[in-house]
């Protein structure tokens, strides 16, 4: 990986990106670990005495309707997003990109067949399909990271199988077939390595989609059920609130707006940095 | 003495890449006569791609810089100091330029005859004529064009799109499309390298022909040395940025002086010597982002002495008609 | 031949279906074009011979390349390599026999893979050989690359930290670990500077007489190719026209087609300068070759004869035939 420190702090946005995608996935680590005694307040801990209290000294974020505070809240929410979106991400890669890249390789039938099943997911926007799986199968954390795996890996086997075929006929892969090596050995050696590499960048800007998505699917009721403090969640809780305790809704909201823009634009800029190299075949 | 054409001084033209920045032209010398033939030869990297297109402001400008103190003459103006608009006047009247791969330089939706028309038409305004030749007068002109270099039915093949054409007759049309304008000085780059053998040498003959029936001087930059020995009248030897050797062709076959020229002619196999092992020269191109100091050739060079790692050698006349930029003279 | 050659190809064919004919038309009777590639290609390679292939685009060398070493599968035709014949051989045992018949090829960049390490990329054809050993195969790999002249400090290196000549070594290394028999070159020095070049072709020529290596050098660059060769097959349209001993080819060119190629080469010598023999027309189509002599549309010599029937091989003088009606006039 080639990817200069100078070549960052050229692009100013793409660090900044990085800098508070790094912060957020380092406070998810720390949360999951250490759980939840550093917070200031019990996430769980209702006290209706101080419910819907405006932010403030004691409560940064104020307090929900059940008088949970909610910076405590949002900060134990952290991991949970962060968890499901790489554990989908690495998944559709690891096992999409590979179907992508055998179909992309071998051709024939089991090209036909997988691009054909990859056609049938593609045809639904995610979040509709990821509603629908997620309607099928009940709501829940664990259910609606399923649902998001089925809607996920097919864009990782489109796009492998596209880099696959377009290196299938470079004169490295000629070498490797005239040095006699078996068909598995040639995927594992040069298909696998040259497909997947330019898939982590695009699993990278891919994450911020998925923790969207996630939290829409909260959002809307399937995915986190309550008490969990996942964002998306607690922005649906507060949507009754928001003419008066909006800090519910909104301060959530901002937490999941920050995290899917830093992302972003550190994925850009990795973007940047990787594809004139990339292309440089 | 000939009349100077062309006068390219102490140009120096740098690039700023992501790397650094790379010195393409590091003080070139070269003066190009009326009628006559100069080669332009070297290997990738030494720059002769960039000084044909710098006679033009072809470069483009970021991130291409040329640095003061260079000058390229020509009609006694200075083409160094021109802005676009003064150089666009210049292209296809008075310099023309042809490129190793034509199907770049043709525009694939037109046909061979609307562009040939397109330069006929160009070269009317630009020569101030006040009277736009009729259709059918420009009709003439592109088929006389076509007919001047050899190509069999004109009418035909100017109705046809470039991708119906093969490499050498695309060459061909570009060559009818840049002399259409009468050209005083053609640079052609590497302008047969992507033909076959045998059209390359159709061409090369079609290039003589033409430039003695136009009167038109051609700047041919190439790396093959055996093309420079088929067409050149004089011969110019470029290495990292800098000429290091010019003179007429025979002296330069016969008589090379520059250690680097040797070395090159020495490195080449010969069907008249096949029996000789050839003379490897040690080492690689050197790094356009830094080269190598004083005499850029000196780590490659089996004559280096210690004056060559500090200062650059002049280009200088050391024998009649014949310059070499070495300590050895 | 004294003793049994090392590589025998006999009739080889290759035809590519192109077109993409839809299935309602082949029902109304529109068939695929075929593209001849290949049209009976026959030759043999002693032990310790290099066999030079020369031709202009479009001839077939490339696709005989490949053909030969069956990495694309023949329409037709046998390739014997030493007592086995190829084509009959399942995949399994053909993928067996590879580490001993090699091929280098063109491209310095694209024929290896940027994201391996020098180490893996030369250790391959060891891999595929299934070789466990780790030592070994890093022993191996070192001396390869000190037999191709590249410093021990490469093995960790990716391939673009290299220069393209050092590339070059790096697929020759690769080429010659497995202690081949055979080996294919195709067009290994085009892509190089011409000093550069002398550098890999002396190193190709060391290599093959210490490892006795039977080759097949194919190359656009007529030179290049005699220089390398012992003797030379001259291609055209899919088919071999002459075939003889390097020297004889060059002073006996019996084939008119020979002629005018060799007459093409620009010669490094000014004082060689002549009129040359003018060719005309371009290289036929691959798809619909003209009749009988493929050459006879173009050839100044062409009789009735030769638009009718196919020309025979015909000795000229030992071990050199061409294939021309005028020889059997």
């Amino acid at each position: 990986m080639r990817l200069t420190g100078a070549f960052l702090l050229r692009n100013k946005l793409s660090l900044a990106g990085g800098i508070i995608a790094a912060a957020y996935l380092l406070l998810a680590v720390i949360v999951a670990l250490v759980g939840e005694h550093m917070l200031p307040y019990n996430p769980y801990a209702q006290n209706f005495g101080q419910a819907l209290l405006p932010p403030s000294g004691t409560h940064l974020f104020g307090t929900d309707d059940l008088g949970r505070d909610i910076f405590s809240r949002v900060i134990a929410g952290a991991p949970i997003d962060a968890q499901i979106a790489f554990v989908v991400v690495l998944v559709s890669l690891a096992l999409g990109g590979t179907l992508g890249a055998f179909a992309g390789y071998f051709g024939g039938a089991i090209e036909d067949v997988v691009m054909r099943v990859t056609d049938v997911f593609l045809a639904f926007p995610a979040l509709v399909l990821a509603m629908a799986v997620a309607i099928a199968i009940g709501p829940g954390l664990i259910n609606s990271m399923m649902a998001l795996l089925v809607v996920w890996w097919p864009w990782y086997a489109r796009i492998a199988r596209g880099e696959a075929l377009a290196i299938k006929n470079s004169q490295y892969m000629e070498a490797a077939r005239a040095a006699g090596l078996k068909n598995i050995k040639i995927v594992t050696r040069h298909v696998l390595p040259n497909t997947l590499m330019p898939l982590l960048v695009y699993a990278t800007l891919d994450i911020s989609n998925v923790i969207l998505t996630g939290s829409i699917l909260s959002f809307i009721g399937l995915g986190a059920q309550p008490p969990q403090p996942e964002w998306g969640r607690m922005v649906f809780d507060g949507q009754d609130y928001l003419s008066g305790a909006w800090w519910m809704s909104v301060l959530p909201a901002l937490a999941i707006f920050i995290v899917v823009l830093a992302f972003s634009l550190f994925g850009d800029g990795l973007r940047d940095a990787f594809d004139p190299k990339l292309r440089r075949r | 003495m000939a009349d100077t054409l062309l006068s390219i001084q102490n140009v120096q033209l740098e690039f700023g890449t992501e790397q650094g920045v790379v010195h393409a032209l590091r003080g070139v010398d070269l003066t190009i006569h009326a009628n006559e033939v100069l080669g332009l030869v070297g290997e990738s990297g030494c720059g002769k791609t960039v000084l044909g297109l710098s006679v033009l402001g072809l470069n483009p400008s970021p991130p291409a810089r040329l640095l003061e103190g260079s000058h390229i003459l020509f009609r006694e103006k200075d083409i160094a100091k021109m802005t676009t608009d003064e150089i666009a006047l210049l292209r296809g009247t008075g310099i023309s330029m042809i490129f190793q791969e034509p199907a770049s330089s043709l525009n694939p939706v037109f046909t061979i005859g609307d562009q040939i028309a397109e330069s006929i038409r160009l070269r009317f305004q630009r020569s101030g004529n006040p009277h736009q030749p009729s259709s059918s007068a420009i009709s003439d002109q592109v088929h006389e064009a076509l007919r001047l270099v050899k190509i069999a039915d004109p009418e035909r093949v100017a109705r046809r799109y470039p991708h119906e054409l093969s490499g050498g007759m695309k060459q061909r049309a570009m060559i009818a499309m840049m002399m259409a304008s009468k050209p005083s000085l053609l640079i052609a780059d590497e302008p047969t390298t992507a033909l076959d053998v045998t059209i390359q040498s159709q061409i090369l003959r079609l290039m003589r022909d033409l430039m003695i029936e136009i009167k038109t001087s051609i700047l041919f930059i190439t790396h093959d040395l055996g093309v420079i020995a088929e067409i050149a009248d004089r011969v110019a030897v470029m290495y990292a940025g800098r000429i290091v050797e010019e003179t007429d062709v025979n002296s330069l076959f016969k008589d090379p002086l520059h250690p680097y020229t040797q070395g090159l002619l020495a490195s080449l196999p010969k069907l008249s010597e096949l029996d000789k092992e050839i003379q490897q020269l040690p080492g690689t191109v050197p790094d356009a982002i830094n080269p190598p100091g004083g005499c850029s050739f000196h780590p490659r060079c089996k004559f280096v002495m210690d004056q060559c790692r500090t200062k650059q050698p002049e280009l200088k006349e050391v024998k009649a008609g014949h310059k070499v930029a070495c300590y050895l003279y | 031949m004294q003793s049994q050659p090392v590589l025998s190809v006999k009739d080889l064919v290759k035809h590519y279906s192109v077109g993409g004919v839809s299935f309602l038309a082949k029902r109304f009777g529109r068939t695929e074009k075929i593209l001849h590639a290949l049209d009976g290609v026959t030759f043999d390679v002693g032990r310790d011979e290099t066999l030079g292939v020369v031709g202009e685009s479009g001839c077939g060398k490339t696709t005989l390349a490949r053909t030969m070493l069956l990495l694309t599968p023949p329409t037709s035709g046998n390739v014997r390599f030493q007592d086995k014949e190829l084509t009959t051989l399942s995949k399994d045992e053909l993928r067996k026999l590879r580490p001993r018949i090699q091929i280098v090829f063109q491209d310095p960049i694209s024929s290896l893979d940027s994201r391996m390490r020098v180490r893996d990329i030369v250790a391959e054809p060891l891999v595929a050989a299934e070789m466990n050993d780790r030592t070994e195969i890093r022993n191996k790999v070192q001396a390869m690359l000190e037999k191709v002249g590249l410093s021990q400090d490469a093995m960790n290196r990716f391939p673009h930290q290299f220069s393209g000549g050092q590339r070059q070594r790096i697929g020759i290394a690769r080429s010659i670990v497995c202690d081949p028999e055979f080996l294919v070159l195709d067009e290994p020095t085009s892509a190089l500077d011409a000093s550069i070049q002398a550098q890999v072709l002396n190193l190709l020529r060391k290599l093959r007489k210490d490892m006795r290596l039977s080759c097949v050098f194919i190359s656009h660059n007529i030179n290049v190719v005699c220089y390398m060769s012992d003797r030379i097959a001259v291609m055209y349209a899919g088919e071999i026209v002459e075939l003889g001993p390097t020297m004889d080819m060059l002073s006996k060119p019996s084939h008119p087609y020979t002629q005018t190629l060799f007459a093409s080469v620009p010669r490094v010598d000014p004082s060689q300068r002549r009129a040359n023999a003018e060719i005309t027309g371009e290289q036929p189509s691959p798809v619909s070759p003209p009749s009988g002599c493929r050459f006879h549309p173009r050839c100044p010599y062409a009789f009735e004869k030769c638009s009718q029937t196919k020309p025979e091989q015909t000795a000229v003088s030992p071990n050199h035939w061409a294939a021309c009606h005028l020889l059997t006039k």
